[in-house]
């Protein structure tokens, strides 16, 4: 069986900061090839003038029309604020037990809270919404344990307290997925 | 582990999917419907913990629905959801008994905190009316009361085995007071938060048995006109009691077996496989080890089952027991019935003690609730007792007529020293005969310690 990757795509912004680092611990915590993907415009039918946000399920449909062929999961990063028909904002979102996920670091920024920039908690805040988002996509759903990727971030603070990794529980799930996906 | 199950009801394609993903993500069961008429049709056969519903739908709006469900047994939380929020909708919404209102789109941290809360509510809810049940059983942890040799060792072994995992067979006679001893279990163990779910197996024939554990779903056969969840889904996180498990066909045999060895089932005519995470605890009343012999009961369920024996002496091998387990049910039946019924005579005291109680406990048990109900007087006599066990105490004691004077002396003598923990002293006063000479008896009968 040919190599997939994980697919990381750029959605309307043109450079990523620390992408490379970023690829390089998360190919250390799920022990899967990632790739950067190709740039993606970010569709404007998504765009809610009322709400002055980007739908995150528009986006999601968008990258699944571009979707690699030799992927195995393709999320992609953007900086526009992202919403959902239901929910006033989201960090992320993701299909569940499927191929695609977006994430949106306007809210992961400091700057958004009025605060100085951060770049390494940047970092850690886009590596923990990744990691997230690519458990949903491999069937995983929101864990109990405050300090695991898998625990529903509701706000920047819960984001914050969470460790770049699964628990034990949530990592013998992903496990199990990861050997019946690949 | 068994997911909260919540209803959305949203004219909104967006909506229900929207909302149906995010709760999906969250861990629950969401099942989401377009109309006010679909919902309260499929809450009539499926059991959902929460509905979320929109305020504005077409045919029937989401108030109408709330006052419907509200009027139903259905008894679940309503949580109102719009797009379009005013005061006086609120306020409607709220008199009319929703759990909440929330407007469109959601604040993910409001949300999420309105769901759990109410799910853990529901949860309260349930356990709440699961523990009523319980009481109104008078269920009590004391009502174990036992102080002869034989009983000790079973309280210690309840002690030792509660906190395990391990699968317990309790074996003893009708009315020994099995199923409190699996209580008893239950609520020493780190699962008596969960539930303590009882199945009388041999009360049931083999259809309905297997329905009842392992729960069925819609139109599994004739007559499931709704999903039914079996005692083995009720009883997730807590314990499963398995009572007369001698008395199960084989065919139960084969699927409890499985059941066992895998944790995991189906409903009848369900396709998904369940897990579970639940205790087993059987208990029966038959030679398990005879009927294994005859292939009556399978030798690999048996295995599985007897991992950790209990066995409960029967009331006429612990007869010093009898007195303290006598005024255990005096205080419970004097409180019930608001009597002042003090104590026994110690004639009614005397037929109690030869009678060889075939029934056991709970045949104690109910012979002193007749005698308070009857007794009209602080005192309990020989007319107060039932008139049966009168005449079958009379009758063991005009047997006790035809016996030679040496083994009424056996007996007597025995009876003394077992009643009095083997004290010679104190038995030999009460004998009136000197320590000697009881030493002298005991040796000549050849009589034991229990």
């Amino acid at each position: 069986m040919a190599l997939q990757y994980i697919y990381i795509s750029p959605v309307g912004v043109e450079k990523i900061d620390n992408i490379a680092y970023v690829l390089d611990e998360l190919e250390k915590i799920f022990l899967l090839p990632f790739k950067l993907g190709k740039f993606l415009e970010c569709p404007v039918s998504a765009f809610d003038p009322i709400r002055n946000q980007y739908y995150a399920n528009i986006i999601i449909q968008t990258l699944m029309d571009n979707f690699p062929s030799d992927g195995l999961k393709l999320v992609g990063i953007t900086n526009v604020d992202l919403c959902t028909p239901i929910l006033t904002y989201v960090f992320g979102e993701a299909q569940l037990d499927g191929r695609v996920a977006i994430i949106s670091i306007h809210r992961l920024n400091q700057n958004f809270y009025k605060l100085p920039d951060d770049k390494e908690l940047l970092s850690e805040r886009v590596k923990k919404t990744l990691i997230h988002e690519l458990g949903h996509c491999f069937g995983l759903v929101h864990c109990d344990d405050p300090r695991c990727a898998m625990f529903l971030a509701d706000s920047i603070f819960t984001l914050d307290y969470k460790k770049c990794s699964f628990c034990l529980k949530c990592a013998e799930f992903f496990r199990q997925q990861v050997l019946q996906s690949t | 582990m068994v997911k909260s199950k919540i209803l959305i009801v949203d004219d909104e394609e967006i909506m229900r999917c929207s909302l149906s993903d995010w709760l999906k993500e969250d861990g629950y069961d969401a099942i989401a419907v377009e109309s006010g008429y679909k919902a309260l049709e499929l809450l009539k056969s499926e059991n959902f913990d929460l509905a979320i519903v929109d305020l504005k739908m077409p045919e029937i709006d989401g108030i109408e629905v709330l006052k419907r469900i509200n009027e139903s047994n259905f008894k679940i939380p309503v949580v109102i959801i719009t797009a379009y929020a005013t005061i006086d909708s609120a306020v409607v919404a709220m008199k009319e008994g929703a759990a909440d209102y929330i407007v469109k789109p959601f604040n993910p941290e409001e949300i999420s905190i309105v769901i759990k809360k109410l799910i853990e509510h529901q949860k309260l809810i349930k356990e709440n009316i699961r523990l009523r049940k319980e009481l109104t059983k008078r269920f009590k942890f004391q009502d174990l009361v036992g102080k002869s040799p034989e009983m000790l060792k079973v309280f210690e072994m309840v002690k030792t085995v509660a906190p395990t995992k391990s699968t317990i067979l309790i074996r003893g006679e009708s009315g020994t007071g099995k199923e409190l001893i699996a209580r008893a279990i239950h609520e020493l163990s780190p699962r008596k938060n969960g539930p303590f779910i009882p199945v009388a197996c041999g009360a049931m024939p083999e259809s309905l048995l297997e329905a009842e554990l392992f729960g069925y779903e819609k139109g599994a056969f004739t007559g499931a006109i709704s999903q039914y969840k079996g005692r083995i889904e009720i009883a997730d996180k807590g314990t499963l009691f398995l009572d007369e498990i001698g008395d199960i066909s084989p065919k139960t045999q084969v699927d409890l077996l499985r059941f066992i060895q895998e944790r995991e089932f189906k409903r009848l005519g369900g396709k998904e496989l369940l897990k579970v995470d639940i205790r087993i605890i059987a208990a029966t009343n038959k030679n398990l080890e005879e009927m294994v012999k005859n292939g009556t009961f399978r030798d690999d369920l048996y295995y599985r089952l007897n991992v950790i024996t209990i066995e409960l002496p029967p009331l006429r091998k612990r007869k010093q027991d009898l007195p303290i387990l006598i005024e255990h049910f005096l205080d419970k039946y004097r409180l019930e019935t608001g009597k002042q019924v003090e104590t026994i005579s110690t004639k009614a005291m005397e037929l109690l003690m030869e009678y060889d109680w075939p029934g056991n406990v709970r045949e104690l048990e109910n012979v002193i609730e007749h005698s308070v109900v009857i007794c009209n007087t602080k005192e309990i006599t020989i007319e107060d007792l039932p008139a049966s066990i009168a005449r079958k105490a009379l009758i063991q004691t005009s047997l006790k007529s035809m016996m030679s004077l040496e083994d009424i002396e056996k007996e007597h003598i025995l009876n003394i020293l077992n009643a009095n923990a083997w004290n010679i002293k104190r038995c030999a006063e009460i004998l009136k005969i000197n320590r000697l000479t009881l030493y002298k008896k005991i040796k000549e009968y050849d009589l034991k310690k229990p």
